[in-house]
């Protein structure tokens, strides 16, 4: 029971922040969940060996989605989060039959290719998108309510980090991990490649489809430049490498620590806060390949033993 | 990598034809084309270079473009020197910036997977990118200089004569790349290395030399280019990015080690932007051929291993 | 019925034809040796039945099933395993780990069921650091988890690639003997092997390879006095 204590008081006090931290504070956790909940995903797709550069083009095909459907057809806003969701995933469907064919850094470069196209075709089909100078929404969700708006984005990142843990804890780690440890392996125990990577890319673009769609109604606008912004990939991967990737609580670490780190820094020097996230990626790359995760809890479960309380 | 130096007749018959085609339905596009397409295949030769025989795929490619553009930038303005001039500090600049850069990051990844040399280069990009904003801001800058905007006429068709450079340049950068791989000790080491770095270890060649040298040289090319570009090209920090995906289509589309095959893909694909351009009210549509040619190329290639 | 029934089975690798128009059977309770000199086409042949490479041509029946469109992975959860004669273990995971793959998606079993039965695998194999990580793992070790992997899948056709290449004279009985105990819970055997004493010890019958064909089948001790077989095998050591 001992190792379920952090993770519920941290849920605990996820819910009760409203009511102790003011609003900017509450702003601030808000985006730092955001891309939370993008950068677990994108490590879910890493963990079957696929590096995907497309999580900005997924979360931009959400957000419009949403954001069109609500202008458009008048659509609930709530219910228009799952519209994004949807429509990110059934997109990542019919990619997937093609894309998921390629490895390595062709799988990469077409994830971000297709990113750019995404954008092209949101930017020349005017009528339907507001072209390159996007859609405002006439409202935002909840009437642009902080709160409200936080435990929405909470609600998302507390399922994405669910859906994290059940792919570490069920068959579908077994498979996932034997596609990025030896394809060939893998194949010849029986595991259907195609068919997890399909389910792997399609449940994570739906995620990042969602994301996009709550980002949007919190905004209450869309434009192809800042949508498809490629922050929504990079500060992710940054996240993730920091905190440790192939894990849950990585990727969670990891935005925190950025997230603040990033935040103090915007307020530091408003051109080119962002190089902290170039060089953090590079440093992480070739000293902590392993992030800052899993060191911390090798170094507590070795105390642990010496200890003698925890049984291997 | 195998480098294929034998001249690519087939494809250029073709692209001659659609030269033509194009030259008589819309003359200025096809003019255009070729200036645009000459530029992407210069800046993509380098990226071609380093992923054959490093196996890299340079993330940062286009960034070091845009740091020889601002290095330019500001010798011109601090001490208005002329953007052409510039072009030798800018090379030796660049070649100094990327060695270094090289030594101490990239050269420690080459052994490992593809995920960390992508993640890496990526980061190094970002990198760049930012420096340049942090100095610059992100307000885009000018250069002006007469020559750039000299123009001729013949028979009442006008037309810059500036840019016509480009395609000379194109041209000359390529020869001398090809001369240098097969004519120079150290061109045909580097051969050796794209081929087999194994055996090239064995017979004595200093792989890890090649290696470092092929990246910052490869980049001191993008000083050649930053200088001519600059007179005709408004810059800002992500000025460059595109060029790395663009460069990469090219590579892709000619073929691993294809040098010829660059020239060839990118006046394609640069008159193919330019007719899309020029058309009224669809021109936007033309950043999609460089992508659309890019993930068509990818997975056509690998449908075709898989037989 | 055999078990398994490779019908004019051809691969070519660009212009070079590495199985060609070749036939053979596997009986039940069989152990097949496969053996021939090096580019025989014997490991080629693993890799068609298993799946691991298209055929060309020809067909392959396995429990009175035609399976030569089926890919490697459905191949296994019909009963077709194999190990690698370069071992190829899942690197992230543990011992106990390696071989839950094979129950959890070759017999379609669910975790703890799968579990269970690794565990039950693994002392069949005498095989004791289940726990540890691969790369803590000794060669005797890691030949086991890729055998473990295989049986864990339930198959009822086995093949096993050198599987005991690299292990020295005391592991090599070890493993015999373990393999001479899976053949009795009605698993059909394909050995492909360069050590001679194995091929004796082991099996019931061979075939010969040489360039993609049998040259000589028939129980060991007859096949390896046959002049061409001999020829075969001057032609490429000692």
């Amino acid at each position: 029971m001992k190792k379920y204590i952090l993770p519920i008081l941290l849920v605990i006090l996820s819910v009760i922040l409203p009511f102790i931290a003011g609003t900017y504070l509450l702003h601030i956790f808000t985006s730092i969940l955001v891309f939370l909940a993008l950068s677990l995903s994108w490590d879910m797709m890493l963990r079957t060996g696929q590096l995907s550069f497309g999580t900005a083009g997924f979360f931009g095909l959400g957000a419009y989605a949403s954001a069109l459907i609500v202008v458009k057809l008048g659509f609930d806003p709530i219910l228009s989060l799952l519209v994004g969701a949807i429509f990110s995933g059934v997109i990542a469907f019919f990619l997937g039959f093609v894309v998921l064919r390629l490895r390595e850094i062709y799988f990469a470069i077409t994830t971000l290719a297709l990113t750019h196209v995404f954008s092209v075709v949101i930017r020349n089909l005017p009528e339907l998108t507001g072209g390159s100078s996007g859609t405002i929404l006439s409202n935002a969700i909840f009437n642009g309510d902080p709160i409200k708006i936080y435990y929405m984005i909470l609600i998302i990142t507390l399922t994405v980090i669910g859906i994290s843990e059940i792919f570490k804890r069920t068959r579908i780690h077994f498979a996932i991990n034997s596609i990025r440890n030896d394809e060939t392996t893998a194949k010849s125990s029986g595991i259907n490649v195609f068919k997890y990577l399909l389910f792997v890319f399609v449940v994570t673009s739906a995620i990042q489809g969602l994301v996009g769609a709550a980002y949007v109604q919190q905004y209450a606008f869309v434009n192809p430049e800042s949508t498809f912004s490629l922050n929504f990939l990079l500060l992710p991967i940054a996240m993730a490498l920091v905190g440790g990737i192939y894990s849950t609580n990585g990727p969670i670490i990891g935005a925190f620590l950025l997230g603040l780190i990033a935040e103090y820094l915007k307020l530091q020097m408003p051109y080119g806060h962002l190089i902290v996230y170039g060089l953090i990626i590079v440093f992480v790359v070739l000293f902590m390949p392993q992030g800052i995760y899993k060191p911390i809890k090798n170094t507590v479960i070795g105390i642990g033993k010496t200890g003698g309380d925890i049984n291997a | 990598m195998s480098f294929s130096l034998k001249k690519s007749y087939r494809l250029l018959l073709l692209l001659i034809l659609f030269m033509v085609i194009i030259g008589i339905w819309r003359p200025n596009a096809l003019l255009d084309g070729l200036q645009r397409g000459s530029l992407y295949a210069i800046i993509a030769l380098p990226l071609a270079l380093v992923l054959g025989i490093l196996g890299v795929l340079n993330l940062a490619h286009g960034d070091f473009l845009t740091v020889g553009f601002y290095l330019i930038y500001m010798l011109y303005s601090r001490f208005n020197l002329d953007p052409l001039v510039s072009i030798v500090p800018a090379v030796l600049f660049l070649i100094l910036l990327s060695g270094g850069i090289y030594l101490l990051t990239v050269k420690n990844v080459l052994k490992d997977g593809h995920l960390n040399q992508l993640l890496i280069t990526f980061g190094i990009s970002l990198v760049l990118i930012e420096t340049i904003n942090i100095i610059w801001t992100s307000r885009p800058r000018n250069v002006y200089t007469d020559y750039a905007y000299s123009a001729i006429e013949v028979g009442g068709f006008r037309f810059g004569t500036y840019e016509l450079l480009y395609i000379l340049i194109a041209v000359a950068v390529l020869v001398a790349l090809q001369w240098f791989l097969k004519n120079t000790r150290l061109g045909q080491a580097t051969f050796a290395v794209g081929q087999n770095p194994k055996g090239a270890r064995i017979v004595g060649i200093n792989v890890n030399f090649v290696y470092l040298f092929v990246f910052s040289v490869s980049i001191g090319i993008l000083g050649i280019v930053a200088g001519f570009m600059l007179p005709r090209t408004a810059i800002f920090p992500g000025v460059g990015s595109p060029f790395s995906l663009k460069s990469f289509a090219l590579a892709a589309m000619a073929g691993l080690g294809n040098l010829n095959g660059i020239l060839i893909a990118g006046v394609t694909l640069g008159i193919g932007e330019a007719v899309i351009n020029s058309i009224p009210n669809y021109g936007g549509w033309s950043d999609i051929v460089f992508f659309g040619v890019l993930i068509i190329v990818i997975i056509s290639r690998s449908y075709r291993r898989a037989r | 019925m055999p078990r398994l029934k490779a019908d004019k089975i051809l691969r070519r690798f660009g212009g070079l034809i590495a199985v060609n128009n070749l036939s053979f059977t596997v009986g039940k309770d069989e152990i097949l040796g496969i053996i021939g000199p090096n580019g025989a086409g014997k490991t080629t042949v693993i890799n068609l039945i298993a799946g691991t490479l298209p055929v060309n041509k020809g067909s392959i029946t396995f429990r009175d099933e035609d399976i030569t469109k089926y890919p490697a992975h459905i191949r296994t959860q019909k009963g077709v395993a194999r190990t690698f004669q370069i071992v190829r273990p899942l690197k992230d995971f543990t011992a106990l780990e390696n071989i839950m793959v094979g129950a959890l998606f070759g017999k379609g079993n669910k975790l703890n069921e799968a579990r269970k039965k690794s565990l039950e695998i693994c002392e069949l194999l005498k095989l004791k650091n289940v726990n540890k990580n691969v790369d803590e793992l000794t060669v005797l070790e890691l030949k086991k988890i890729e055998l473990g992997r295989a049986l864990a899948s339930d198959p009822k056709l086995l093949f096993l690639d050198e599987i005991m290449a690299g292990l020295n004279s005391e592991e090599t009985w070890e493993l015999i003997e373990i393999v001479k105990g899976v053949q009795k819970t009605d698993i059909s055997i394909c050995v492909v092997e360069h050590i001679m004493k194995v091929v004796k010890e082991l099996t019931d019958r061979v075939i010969v390879l040489d360039r993609g064909q049998i040259i000589a089948q028939g129980p060991y001790s007859e096949v390896s006095q046959q002049q061409n077989v001999i020829a075969a095998y001057l032609g490429e050591e000692e």
